[in-house]
């Protein structure tokens, strides 16, 4: 889970170029955005995206409840962790 | 004066059934005498239209010196009854009515190049002229499906009419009023199937107030919304701008090269949205000043407070 943690805080720091911020700066339990971290809404649609394309992960805006998903880091981990066990065991 | 999605489309929808009725029934000629009743109706009880009419026709008069525009009540009337055409035109084009004859097009060329190599592009379309029109691009040489970016509190009359009239085709309205990170996916996967995105960048957003930067337009300074830059920067694709306007009896469709990609670095992210917005804003005006009366917002818009 630690491991799946520190990949997506790097992922963070990388595909919105936070610089002076570094994955230990980051609190799996904080939220990510408007207070915490302080990101904003574009940061959000370009986490968004970085995430699909590093874990193939889907998120269907009528059907997932996208605020609960990008509340923190540990959130955001549980569903790509559900997410891909999901996926390994309906694709063949 | 309130922002343009306070602002009730009164009786809009009967008295455009009404005249859809008679335009497929009798055709456009005896539709002109209906029109007028309509629109007078509209127009007597939409004050604030009015105002916003004669404002906006003031500043695009002061663009235009060569030019003798009405700007005073007679103005505001030429240019509600304008309005009217362009939605008889709207609806001819979803019912079917407009063929691909009355359509010219200015720059198809370099877009189908784009679209042959399977590369999804972003439009940025206004409310100058008929966007609508761009129902018929869906059937450009090669079958493109065309997404339409809608806010979802004004898209349901309108849907109403469409499902009544119209066929949906290879075009899809997709409803937004927030951007999330699921309608990025969603656009993102529209995009790599090599079709194309149309949104309107020249209103501000229905739920986020902030996401607006100042241009120059027409001599004055107005908001506009930086949701269509910022969203052409995440799918990282070629952008262009969409107008159709009405010109000779045709409706002309340009579509103008406007980036290879955009792309905001988190440093200087609001000056390169800033330059953008400017540059829309640039086009828009060049293009409002060809047919100034095929502008069809309402509003005070050129609203910069928070009221």
């Amino acid at each position: 889970m630690n491991g799946l943690e520190n990949e997506l805080k790097q992922l963070i720091i990388d595909s919105l170029d936070l610089e002076d911020i570094g994955v230990a700066d980051i609190d799996s339990q904080e939220a990510l955005f408007n207070e915490g971290l302080g990101l904003d809404s574009i940061d959000a649609l370009e986490l968004g995206l970085a995430i699909r394309k590093k874990y193939n992960v889907r998120i269907d805006a009528e059907k997932d409840d996208v605020v609960k998903i990008f509340a923190s880091v540990a959130t955001l981990a549980s569903y790509i962790e559900s997410e891909s066990a999901r996926g390994q065991n309906e694709r063949p | 004066m309130r922002h343009w999605t306070h602002i009730e489309e009164r009786g809009i929808i009967w008295g455009m059934q009404a005249l859809l009725k008679v335009y497929l029934l009798f055709g456009r000629k005896v539709l002109q005498v209906f029109l007028y009743p309509v629109v007078s109706y509209y127009w007597l009880n939409n004050r604030k239209g009015r105002l916003a009419s004669q404002q906006y026709l003031q500043n695009v008069s002061a663009c235009l010196p060569d030019k003798t525009l009405h700007t005073g009540l007679y103005g505001s009337y030429l240019h509600f009854i304008s309005f009217a055409n362009a939605i008889i035109d709207k609806l001819a084009a979803w019912s079917g009515a407009i063929s691909l004859q009355d359509v010219v097009y200015d720059g198809r060329a370099e877009m189908l190049a784009h679209l042959s190599q399977n590369q999804g592009l972003l439009l940025l379309g206004s409310h100058l002229g008929n966007l609508e029109v761009c129902r018929v691009i869906a059937h450009l040489g090669k079958r493109v499906t065309v997404n339409v970016l809608v806010h979802t509190k004004h898209a349901e009359k309108f849907n109403t009419l469409l499902n009544r009239y119209g066929k949906a085709g290879s075009l899809n309205l997709i409803q937004v009023t927030e951007m999330t990170a699921a309608t990025a996916m969603l656009l993102e996967d529209r995009i790599a199937a090599g079709e194309l995105v149309v949104i309107a960048a020249d209103r501000t957003p229905v739920s986020n107030q902030k996401r607006v930067a100042p241009a120059d337009f027409l001599g004055k300074t107005a908001l506009f919304p930086q949701g269509p830059f910022i969203l052409a920067a995440l799918l990282k694709c070629p952008v262009y701008t969409l107008f159709c306007l009405k010109q000779q009896g045709k409706q002309v469709i340009y579509f103008d090269h406007f980036s290879d990609g955009l792309s905001f670095p988190r440093k200087q992210r609001d000056a390169l949205i800033q330059v953008c917005v400017q540059n829309f804003a640039d086009r828009l005006q060049h293009y409002c000043l060809q047919e100034p009366l095929q502008w069809f917002n309402f509003y005070d818009f050129w609203q910069t407070d928070d009221e």
